[in-house]
């Protein structure tokens, strides 16, 4: 898995290119809670490229976004595949991250 | 969606249960009135010339009713209607026939037959208990059989009151009543086979009578004793049998030594199932219906599921027909466990009604109750369970398969916007048992 963040000054955009597995689940967490701890507010995770996300990565996600939403701030979830957005959808999970179809409507969101 | 219904249906449906009984009633009346037309002057007996008139408009109502029903069979009870109409008053005025009249009025006798239709015409009358409806209806026969019969007797009395049983009885100049009485007495003694031998018959036609009256009460006798034996036959049956059926599980259980505690259980599942289902078998039931109407009856049994069933509310209702067709339903004892640790639990379980237990690394987590869901995770993850779901009271519960899912989704792909409206239901629990690191 490759994980690449762009710093779109007021928001952060963490860019997630493979699997999210039990495996590569800890890469991802390192990656947002950096983000975080360097008092990123706003994050955007641009799943475009993301092909599959275990239970591992969900909770990686879930954790990170309750953190920020302690603070104010958000993690929203943005371009996903149908297959990741199923897994949204029926995990329950895309109620409590917004979710948007792709990353303009993401970074104005 | 329900069927359209015909409007002589509806008006037949709309028709108040009272105005049968009305009819009922009124038959009845009239299956009484018209034997002792015949029997006895008109003069001595004015309150039956009002049960003849509220007959008539009754039969009116009956007509009415019939015609806007059952429309397969309606043309049989019209023929049954349309004898059974006053034709006798259109010959009264001609004196050629008003000699014959009072035998015109034994077409009314008609009543008999039209008694026993509407007893037995199941589509308008709901019997709560049949078995009441049968005794009911056996009685009224009965009592009225010997009416005839009664009527019958006194009528050949009548015709040459010096010569007949009345004048054994010193009878030839008595009371209606009187005659009535002494009638319906010979004719229970000699239909019950009880044969006191007080009155006995005195000519040739009375003699052919009795002896009509003998086979015919023995034929009856039969009958009523064959009835009574079934009826008490069928009291309860379903309950024993269903309790025949329970204790045979248990005997074979015990033979198996299999543990007290789970016979138990499986007794008191026995018993809860019958306070709550009676053991009808809903499938097979729904089974018997053509599939559009079996849906209907689905749809409106399955109304609490339908509120407490999180993607059903949410459904279109189309999606929602195609999911309760394949959506399953299970009753589950307590202690029963639903979802085991480490097992790949391919579908998604709702809770209709009772409460079970999340249980993770041993340690007791959460309750769900009526609308809450697990196996999701699970299911579309593709992952194992990782915690334990036991049943903590009798429970209903519906699941919908991943197969069915999958199925479903290739057809209406918007399912899974359904499902995402339906998921957000109870979702911060789920999401902080996720947290824990619960996948169920």
């Amino acid at each position: 898995m490759k994980i690449k963040t762009i710093d779109m000054h007021d928001k952060q955009i963490i860019c997630l290119d493979g699997k999210v597995d039990t495996n590569t689940a800890p890469e991802f967490d390192s990656a947002l809670t950096r983000l975080i701890e360097s008092g990123s507010q706003q994050i955007v995770a641009d799943f475009e490229k993301l092909s599959f996300i275990s239970s591992a990565g969900l909770r990686v996600l879930l954790a990170a976004a309750k953190k920020l939403k302690a603070t104010q701030g958000e993690l929203v979830v943005c371009a996903m595949n149908p297959t990741v957005a199923e897994v949204f959808a029926i995990s329950g999970f895309s109620t409590i991250l917004r979710v948007f179809d792709d990353r303009e409507s993401a970074l104005a969101g | 969606m329900t069927a359209k219904v015909h409007w002589l249906d509806k008006f037949a449906t709309f028709m108040p249960h009272t105005l049968r009984i009305v009819i009922l009633l009124a038959l009845i009346g009239s299956c009484i009135a018209v034997p002792f037309l015949l029997v006895l002057p008109l003069a001595d007996t004015p309150w039956l010339l009002w049960l003849y008139g509220l007959d008539i408009v009754c039969q009116a109502g009956l007509g009415w009713l019939w015609f806007a029903s059952d429309r397969p069979i309606r043309r049989h009870h019209i023929i049954l209607w349309i004898v059974s109409l006053p034709w006798e008053w259109l010959v009264l005025s001609s004196p050629l026939v008003t000699q014959a009249m009072p035998w015109i009025i034994a077409f009314r006798l008609v009543r008999f037959v039209q008694l026993n239709m509407l007893l037995q015409d199941k589509a308008h009358i709901t019997y709560r208990t049949p078995l009441l409806k049968r005794i009911a209806s056996l009685m009224l026969n009965i009592v009225l059989i010997g009416h005839f019969t009664a009527c019958g007797w006194l009528v050949i009395g009548l015709a040459q009151p010096d010569i007949s049983w009345l004048a054994g009885r010193n009878l030839s100049a008595g009371d209606s009543i009187s005659l009535y009485v002494q009638s319906i007495y010979w004719a229970i003694t000699t239909m019950t086979t009880v044969g006191y031998g007080d009155i006995t018959p005195s000519n040739n036609i009375e003699f052919l009578y009795a002896g009509f009256v003998m086979l015919i009460g023995a034929s009856i006798y039969a009958f009523v004793i064959g009835n009574v034996a079934s009826i008490l036959g069928q009291l309860n049956a379903r309950k024993n049998e269903y309790q025949e059926r329970a204790h045979f599980v248990s005997q074979y259980l015990q033979q198996q030594n299999i543990p007290n505690d789970l016979i138990q259980r499986v007794q008191a599942f026995y018993r809860r199932r019958w306070e709550r289902f009676q053991d009808y078998d809903q499938a097979a039931i729904l089974s018997d219906l053509p599939s559009p109407l079996a849906l209907d009856i689905k749809a409106a049994l399955a109304r609490h599921i339908v509120e407490n069933v999180p993607i059903l509310k949410h459904a279109p209702i189309v999606i929602r027909d195609v999911l309760l067709h394949a959506m399953k339903y299970e009753y589950v004892d307590p202690g029963s466990v639903i979802i085991k640790a480490n097992q790949h639990y391919q579908r998604i379980l709702f809770v209709i009604d009772g409460e079970l237990t999340i249980e993770f690394e041993g340690e007791y987590i959460a309750t769900l109750s009526k609308g809450d869901y697990v196996g999701n995770q699970s299911m579309i993850l593709g992952e194992p369970t990782n915690a334990c779901v036991t049943a903590k009271t009798f429970a209903e519960l519906m699941y919908l398969t991943r197969d069915d899912y999958n199925a479903i989704k290739q057809l209406y792909p918007e399912l899974v916007e359904v499902m995402r409206a339906a998921m957000a239901h109870n979702n911060e629990q789920a999401s902080g048992l996720f947290l824990k690191g619960v996948v169920l």
